[in-house]
């Protein structure tokens, strides 16, 4: 039997594992995607004060701080049963789409474009951020970091701190703005506004402009047909901070609109026995195993999830880029999974112009930024659309306002189930015959990496983040090749 | 000649038990000295985001968790930024690693610490949420707070090379 390794410099407990497993002919029969599990949450959590929790649930993950910060704030407003002043609202709103600026710009000059500006099979040494401003101009490279900085800046006016904010209470917020600091974020917005298009302007340049790239994007081997979740406001438009939670089923129809508070009603979760981490699952399809299609109850969240279940984007710009987005993708819902790439910079000119708005809104200087809390602390939970997809932060508390009970489901646990269904897919397609090879492993990465996911977030130890690692078996058992990275 | 700037940077997470050993440390050391130009700072972050708070620097040493199959918990390594530049090509999940983006740094003009040296405790646990390290990753802090001490201070008196004693050097190999 043929064995292949690539070995990293170490190896880390904990990574990201793809398992896929050949049959007789050499041929994918299965593959399983595991995500490691950090331990101990619900009891870390239980007797801290809750206000304490949007400062300590940020320290979960490395990647978005931010948005465990804001779904933690609001489910304090609700654990509290206070109504946050308007001004306040928009604030929240204001610093969480920054948020998604800075995100999403990392994310696809960092992760994404090294796959289509230097192609799917390019060198690993090459296939990265470094080989994309070589290739595509060092002045743009300069962008990136002066729109990353920008946003990280407006986030810190008004989160006290860019990266782990302080400003969420229950009912509101710790400090206003004031004009001055007004300015500085219209100021910047606007010219996040137009990288965000300059963005957009480069993925049509690159990928859209070729058939190969698009080709590639619809294949079969890179789709899945499941249901989709994702918050909307009351016009039904994509929203990340706030609103309903709508599901459409893989045809796009509605067939659920819900507040965050009724999650357990929609919402199960299955337990396989190969990983600790959950499958979240929609309870009226029911669990039908690791299939897609209408009978299942597996769903997709991210970007592409975001901008199928909505009815368009409540920004101008945003909306015409949705338009061709789906004109030129053939129609709602797209069920192509490296399609979240668009869609994520789809988002990014949303969030760009959002904070644009919002900074211009006559309101938001308004020193009316906080609601006491006046009654008895009891249960709440709290939604917002991580950058990678939904979060959920479910507590309850004691009359005195000590945690008692915490849950969370994360974005890329909403995806985990569809991210090994997106991996067993690519394997299928990939491998033939038995052979493998390290441009594989790119390609079927490519199939996880379009969802963004975030493992067991906060576990940095050196060498940087975590690696992922694929084993591959023979229908024996045997173990025919590791791929690592 | 102007004095050079160090960054003394403890990265980590202080509610997952060990992975917050490399921001222990860098607070112990903060009791330990107040020089001019050197900082000393904590951070939970990495790729893209560090390059935030390392430019501008001329020398930068890092402290962190590692963790080694076999390897000796509470031990401290010395690991050669050379080899984390040339060798380093793990995945990264939603960010770039830090050989990559120390290099998108320089390579955008930016005034990336041109000596990078890294210390890291052997680790036991990182996955499970607590405020406290594991009893031999405790009793490594003040042994790397002295290290980082003593690092300093070659740093700022001009010397090159560092001195360790062999349970610290030429220990980040191939496992």
């Amino acid at each position: 039997m043929k064995r292949i390794a690539i070995d990293p410099i170490t190896r880390l407990e904990g990574h990201g594992k793809i398992e896929i497993f050949l049959n007789d002919e050499g041929n994918v029969e299965n593959a399983y995607f595991q995500i490691p599990e950090l331990r101990g949450f619900e009891k870390f959590c239980e007797g801290r004060p809750a206000e304490e929790l949007p400062r300590i649930t940020p320290r979960i993950c490395g990647v978005c701080p931010e948005a465990h910060h804001i779904a933690s704030t609001k489910a304090l407003d609700a654990v509290f049963h206070v109504d946050p002043p308007s001004a306040a609202k928009k604030l929240r709103e204001l610093f969480y789409c920054a948020h998604f600026v800075h995100s999403h710009i990392a994310h696809f000059y960092a992760l994404a474009a090294p796959d289509f500006v230097m192609g799917p099979g390019a060198n690993p040494a090459e296939r990265n951020i470094l080989g994309v401003v070589k290739k595509v101009g060092v002045e743009i490279g300069g962008e990136v970091i002066k729109h990353r900085a920008f946003a990280q800046e407006i986030q810190a006016v008004i989160g006290g701190k860019a990266t782990h904010p302080v400003c969420g209470l229950p009912g509101g917020l710790s400090k206003a703005i004031n004009e001055e600091e007004r300015k500085e974020i219209e100021a910047k917005a606007q010219s996040c506004v137009e990288f965000a298009r300059f963005s957009l302007k480069l993925f049509e340049d690159i990928v859209l402009k070729s058939k190969e790239y698009v080709d590639l994007i619809l294949s079969d081997m890179y789709t899945i047909k499941t249901y989709y979740m994702g918050l909307v406001d009351s016009n039904d438009k994509v929203n990340f901070y706030d609103g309903k939670i709508k599901i459409v089923d893989p045809e796009g129809a509605e067939t659920a609109k819900f507040t965050p508070s009724e999650y357990l009603e929609y919402m199960g979760e299955r337990v396989e026995p190969w990983t600790y981490l959950k499958f979240p699952f929609l309870k009226k399809v029911g669990w039908h195993g690791f299939v897609d299609g209408k009978e299942s109850g597996v769903y997709r969240v991210a970007p592409l999830a975001r901008l199928n279940v909505a009815a368009g984007m409540a920004t101008p710009l945003a909306q015409e880029a949705y338009e061709q987005m789906y004109k030129t993708l053939g129609g709602k819902p797209v069920h192509a999974t490296l399609a979240n790439h668009w869609a994520r910079l789809v988002e990014l000119l949303y969030a760009a112009e959002r904070v644009l708005e919002l900074s211009q809104d006559p309101e938001i200087t308004s020193p009316e930024v906080r609601t006491l809390p006046s009654q008895v602390p009891t249960e709440g939970v709290g939604v917002v659309e991580a950058p990678r997809g939904t979060l959920f932060h479910h507590y309850k508390t004691d009359e005195k306002g000590f945690i008692t009970k915490a849950n969370l489901i994360v974005a890329t646990g909403n995806n985990h189930a569809a991210i090994c269904m997106s991996v067993k897919k690519a394997a299928q397609g990939l491998i033939k015959n038995g052979q493998v090879d390290q441009g594989l492993l790119n390609m079927i990465e490519m199939a996880f990496r379009a969802y963004d996911p975030c493992f067991g977030c906060a576990t940095h130890s050196l060498p940087g983040k975590m690696p992922l690692e694929v084993n591959i078996f023979s229908s024996s058992g045997e173990l025919l090749a590791t791929l690592k990275r | 000649m102007m004095a050079k700037k160090i960054l003394v940077l403890g990265l980590g997470n202080t509610i997952l038990t060990d992975d917050g050993v490399g921001i222990y440390a860098a607070r112990e050391l903060r009791k330990m000295i107040d020089y001019p130009n050197v900082s000393i700072m904590e951070a939970s972050l990495a790729g893209l985001q560090l390059l935030d708070l390392v430019a501008g620097y001329d020398t930068m040493i890092l402290i962190d968790s590692i963790k080694l199959p076999g390897g000796k918990i509470g031990e401290i390594y010395r690991i050669e930024a050379e080899a984390l530049r040339s060798t380093v090509r793990l995945a990264s999940i939603h960010d770039i690693n830090f050989a990559t983006a120390m290099e998108f740094g320089r390579l955008m003009g930016l005034q990336i610490p041109s000596e990078i040296e890294i210390f890291a405790v052997c680790v036991a646990d990182t996955e499970t949420f607590g405020e406290k390290c594991t009893p031999a990753v405790e009793m490594a802090v003040p042994k790397a707070a002295r290290i980082l001490l003593e690092r300093l201070r070659e740093h700022l008196e001009g010397k090159k090379t560092a001195k360790l004693g062999k349970s610290q050097g030429g220990k980040w190999r191939r496992s």
